[in-house]
């Protein structure tokens, strides 16, 4: 179980690529967690590299 | 602003542009009087990033923010916030081709026709722009209380009459409210190929006009967004909430689930742009600055937003819309409450 906010606890403290390393990590999750909600987890994965696309 | 003394272009930037009024003149061009905030004759400025707001031309003036006559300006990053108006609560255009683009028209008002922008014999653009409740006498220098006069008279916030090829692309058309003719857009320009306007790629939601029925106004308003016959429309979007972030409180950026995201026309590939000859840019950069076009969606398809703010993925939003999936029911409790803790 990840700790609450990570990611954003690590932009807080401007580090960039432990928080793009945090997100990568929530999208293998929900790849993993989601099952064979195939769709549902590339909604999630998209919106999310969103993220890490911007940071 | 008069003509400039030769071919430079006057540049007004970060400007306010607050309270003032102008009276109707009694002399020439009945139609040459108004311009609350500024008045440009024969003359072109760059009108960059200023704030026109409860600016009033009285009594039959025009052009309550902005009065353009024979003028040619470019207006971009501003914000028209509760001027008020005869014609034109925002800004009049008489013989003139103005081009808008990033900027918020919110509460602007008109006695008689467009409430946010009239264009009379009139060309130009408006692109990449938010209009909110236009049309609502909203101002505290209105000359009626706002809940007896809540409509502008005949016409929309976007009121063309004889156009000179108006296009309007990528635009929210939110909450308009008119009386007579039109919602959000009236269009009264005759049907030839070279005068006709265009909407493209645009976003309507709850415009409403009360039908004069010869004895009386209907008492329950009717959705109805564009009065035109002529006009030509591609990519529209009705009834669909546009989701600002809070449009009440003045806050026009655009939510995670907003509709507008990725959905803007975005001169795309081999398109043939036979409805109109100007070669219009669409801005790099949204209202306040961020850079377009950004994949606001996640589809991996970046396209420009619909409106004045080009949405930026980021982590709060991100929470919401794993929250928003959690409540749901999109996904179960254990997965969602996990997703949330990384971000």
């Amino acid at each position: 179980m990840p700790m609450s906010n990570e990611a954003q606890v690590a932009l807080d403290q401007e580090e960039k690529k432990t928080a793009i390393s945090i997100l990568n990590e929530l999208i293998a999750d929900a790849w993993v967690s989601l099952g064979d909600d195939i769709e549902m987890a590339q909604v999630i994965e998209g919106k999310t590299q969103a993220v890490i696309e911007e940071i | 602003m008069g003509p400039p003394a030769s071919d430079s272009q006057t540049i007004i930037c970060n400007c306010i542009f607050s309270e003032n009024q102008a009276l109707v003149a009694s002399v020439g061009d009945p139609l040459f009087n108004g311009g609350g905030g500024m008045c440009n004759h024969s003359c072109s400025p760059l009108v960059d990033s200023c704030t026109f707001e409860k600016n009033y031309s009285k009594f039959l003036g025009r052009g309550g923010g902005m009065y353009n006559y024979d003028a040619s300006p470019t207006v971009t990053n501003c914000v028209f916030n509760a001027n008020e108006a005869f014609h034109g609560g925002g800004m009049h255009n008489s013989i003139s081709y103005a081009v808008v683009t990033n900027s918020i028209f919110n509460a602007n008002w008109a006695t008689e026709a467009g409430g946010g922008i009239e264009y009379y014999t009139s060309g130009g653009a408006i692109m990449n722009s938010t209009f909110y409740r236009n049309g609502w006498s909203m101002c505290p220098t209105c000359s009626w209380p706002e809940d007896t006069v809540p409509y502008t008279q005949v016409e929309g916030a976007i009121y063309i009459d004889n156009g000179r090829r108006c296009t309007i692309i990528n635009v929210i058309l939110d909450s308009k409210a008119v009386r007579g003719w039109g919602g959000a857009v009236a269009d009264r320009t005759p049907g030839l190929n070279q005068t006709k306007t265009t909407l493209e790629s645009c976003l309507f939601h709850e415009n409403i006009k009360q039908d004069w029925d010869a004895s009386d106004w209907q008492e329950d308003p009717v959705d109805d967004h564009i009065y035109s016959e002529t006009a030509n429309q591609y990519n529209l979007l009705f009834d669909s909430d546009p989701l600002f972030k809070d449009a009440s409180g003045g806050d026009f950026h655009l939510r995670y689930d907003s509709p507008c995201l990725d959905a803007g026309y975005n001169d795309k590939p081999g398109r043939m742009i036979a409805w109109d000859y100007q070669p219009y840019m669409l801005p790099t950069t949204d209202f306040d600055g961020d850079k377009r076009i950004i994949d606001g969606d996640g589809d991996g398809r970046p396209a420009v937003d619909i409106g004045a703010d080009e949405f930026i993925p980021n982590l709060p939003d991100l929470g919401a819309f794993l929250q928003a999936l959690l409540e749901a029911g999109e996904i179960e409790q254990a997965v969602g409450v996990r997703l949330l803790a990384y971000v």
